[in-house]
């Protein structure tokens, strides 16, 4: 019995510890993405408030 | 009471005194139409075989040195003030006034040196210390004046700290230390608007004839560039000095109560220089653009002449900075327990660190014989030759200031321990700013290689945008998840004496970087004592060797490291009693 409930404690620990890995990895994937946009909208409006005007891609037209 | 007398007796003397420096600086220009001297080669005194240049040159930057570090030092003194107003804590007082008694003993050395300046100006260069005295006129007698100022000031916020210490009290104290920063940093202002006038001069016809006013030559084109250069300079550089300080004490100390003391004040020196040190790239990088758009010719004497050659030692010294800085950081992390976990990092940032130093050292076009021409195939390395323009000294910059950043960041976070359940998620987002911010670095970098030129110089404020989101972007989040955390005990004066070294290194290597600086700045005026309008005439009106201005500037360097151990050395002293004598007032 004792030893039933111990697995039965460690299993959820395990699985408590996953979801928390699985939790942090999908927040890193959506911080990537925000600051990926950040950093896209800020590099256009720098280039076009020095009077360089960039494309969708960046890339000078 | 007799403290109400004191303050009525300053505003009553700053309400007449002010408007008249105002109608001064405002002074409407009688119109002189005479052109600027035009001196010939005997108008230059010659005495006794001294180099007029050299003496003056040495005495400009000494004095450079000492007003830097006397104007900085003020600054974070009362920054440091404030922080034991905000915590109650003591020792925050007791550093700012320890900052403050090196000030003092520093300080009459930088009028001794200014006097020596102008002594060897007026002697050496009467024609042209002549014309500056006519085109800014009563601007002079303001120094003059804001210096008094200073004086008065300095003395009384040094000698009131105990007279004012608790309770209200301590706000006037912080007040006459706000006046005291208000006019070191006019005085400085308006020195540097002499310095830039000669460079890019404002306010007169082509033939230097004075059309305008005080202040029009006061705003000339270079002058808010150099203050916001020098102003971060300064800071970084008071840092430095007052961090070698603490880790001579440091070492000197055999007191542990003391050595801990030391060991705190060299940490947060150095946080100050490393504030300082963090920005001061991107007002170089402006006071260089404004260089190039007032006259391309200057840029390229600065950047493609003969002066470039001296922004390698820069690279150098810059990459000395930075590796000292992070490796007194990296040393840091052995003061609290937890700070073992992030010493598996180190090797990563030391990575980035050394391979920026290299990156930035690499020169562009190679001084090669013939033969070697013929074994590289050109006069550009295939591999290392595009290592050597700006998109990847930038890339290189940035990324440096950025692991700097990471290697404090680490520190600070070795001693607490977040208690919000959201610390994973808030990581997460920060390794993701780092992470994508460190991309658009080194992508805006390769953006420079492909692009025209406009968009190469353009792509650099994005990178520098990039670099400063990163650190401010951490912060707000650090602030937020720190908030409550778990302290961990920070023990003071838990370092190696090994580590204080690198707290010599950055004002030595500070003090030499802004020797050098300052010549290629002054230098960039050719030969001319103000640019385009008033001609150097002198039997030495040339730029010199890169040799012989480098001994030129060591020597100054070796000159101002010594007065610093006098000034050290006397501090100390001043705290020294006779055995037998510890008692007595």
């Amino acid at each position: 019995m004792t030893t039933g409930s111990f697995r039965f404690t460690t299993k959820r620990a395990k699985d408590k510890s996953k979801d928390g890995k699985m939790g942090k990895y999908v927040v890193f994937v959506v911080a990537i993405v925000g600051w990926a946009a950040f950093f896209y909208f800020i590099d256009k409006s720098i280039m076009q408030g020095q009077g360089l005007p960039v494309g969708a891609d960046l890339m000078p037209v | 009471m007799r403290l109400t007398y004191f303050i009525a007796f300053f505003a009553t003397l700053f309400a007449f005194v002010v408007p008249e420096f105002a109608a001064a600086a405002a002074d409407v220009a009688e119109v002189v139409l005479e052109g600027a001297p035009k001196p010939s080669r005997m108008d230059y005194p010659l005495i006794a075989g001294i180099s007029a240049r050299t003496l003056a040159w040495s005495m400009a930057q000494m004095h450079l040195f000492l007003a830097a570090f006397v104007l900085a030092v003020p600054l974070f003194a009362i920054a440091t003030e404030f922080m034991s107003v905000i915590t109650g804590d003591d020792r925050f007082d007791n550093m700012a006034r320890e900052f403050m008694k090196i000030t003092m003993a520093a300080y009459s050395l930088t009028a001794l040196v200014g006097g020596g300046l102008l002594l060897s100006l007026l002697v050496f260069y009467p024609h042209l210390m002549g014309y500056l005295i006519k085109v800014f006129r009563g601007q002079m007698l303001i120094y003059a004046a804001l210096f008094g100022l200073e004086s008065i000031t300095l003395y009384i916020y040094f000698y009131s700290w105990d007279a004012l210490r608790r309770g209200n009290r301590k706000y006037y104290h912080m007040s006459i230390g706000l006046l005291l920063n208000t006019v070191g940093l006019t005085l400085m202002f308006v020195a540097n608007a002499w310095a830039s006038f000669m460079m890019s001069p404002a306010g007169i016809a082509p033939d230097g004839a004075i059309t305008g006013t005080v202040w029009e030559a006061t705003r000339n084109p270079l002058w808010n560039p150099l203050n916001l250069h020098r102003f971060l300079a300064n800071i970084a550089y008071g840092g430095a000095i007052v961090g070698g300080y603490a880790a001579y004490m440091f070492l000197s100390e055999k007191d542990k109560k003391l050595k801990e003391h030391y060991d705190w004040m060299g940490y947060t020196s150095n946080f100050i220089a490393i504030l300082g040190f963090i920005p001061l790239p991107f007002a170089g990088y402006w006071l260089m653009a404004e260089i190039y758009a007032y006259s391309q010719q200057m840029g390229i004497t600065a950047m493609g002449g003969i002066l470039a050659w001296l922004f390698i030692i820069q690279a150098v010294l810059i990459g000395t900075i930075m590796l000292a800085a992070n490796y007194y950081l990296w040393s840091g992390l052995m003061r609290t327990d937890r700070g073992a976990q992030y010493t598996k990092y180190v090797k990563y940032i030391a990575v980035v660190i050394v391979g920026g130093f290299l990156v930035w050292v690499t020169p562009h076009t190679l001084i090669l014989t013939t033969d070697e021409i013929q074994n590289l195939g050109g006069t550009h390395h295939k591999l290392l030759g595009p290592l050597g323009i700006m998109p990847a000294k930038n890339t290189a910059v940035n990324l440096m200031l950025v692991f700097t950043f990471l290697s404090f960041q680490m520190f600070y976070r070795s001693s607490r321990v977040p208690v919000v359940s959201w610390a994973k998620s808030a990581n997460m987002v920060i390794v993701a700013l780092y992470v994508v911010g460190i991309a658009n670095i080194v992508g805006a970098g390769i953006y420079g290689y492909i692009t025209p030129t406009v968009y190469k110089v353009g792509a650099s404020v994005p990178q520098v945008v990039t670099t400063l989101s990163i650190i401010i972007g951490s912060v707000i989040i650090d602030v937020f998840m720190l908030r409550g955390a778990k302290s961990e005990k920070v023990h003071w004066g838990r370092m190696t004496e090994r580590s204080q070294y690198a707290l010599f290194v950055l004002p030595v290597a500070f003090t030499w970087l802004m020797g050098l600086m300052g010549y290629i700045r002054s230098s960039l005026r050719t030969n001319w004592h103000v640019y385009t309008v008033m001609k150097d005439n002198s039997s030495e009106a040339y730029i010199p060797t890169l040799g012989d201005a480098g001994n030129t500037i060591t020597g100054i360097t070796l000159a101002f490291m010594a007065v610093m151990v006098f000034v050290f050395w006397l501090s100390r002293l001043g705290a020294t009693k006779q055995k037998g004598t510890e008692g007595a007032v």
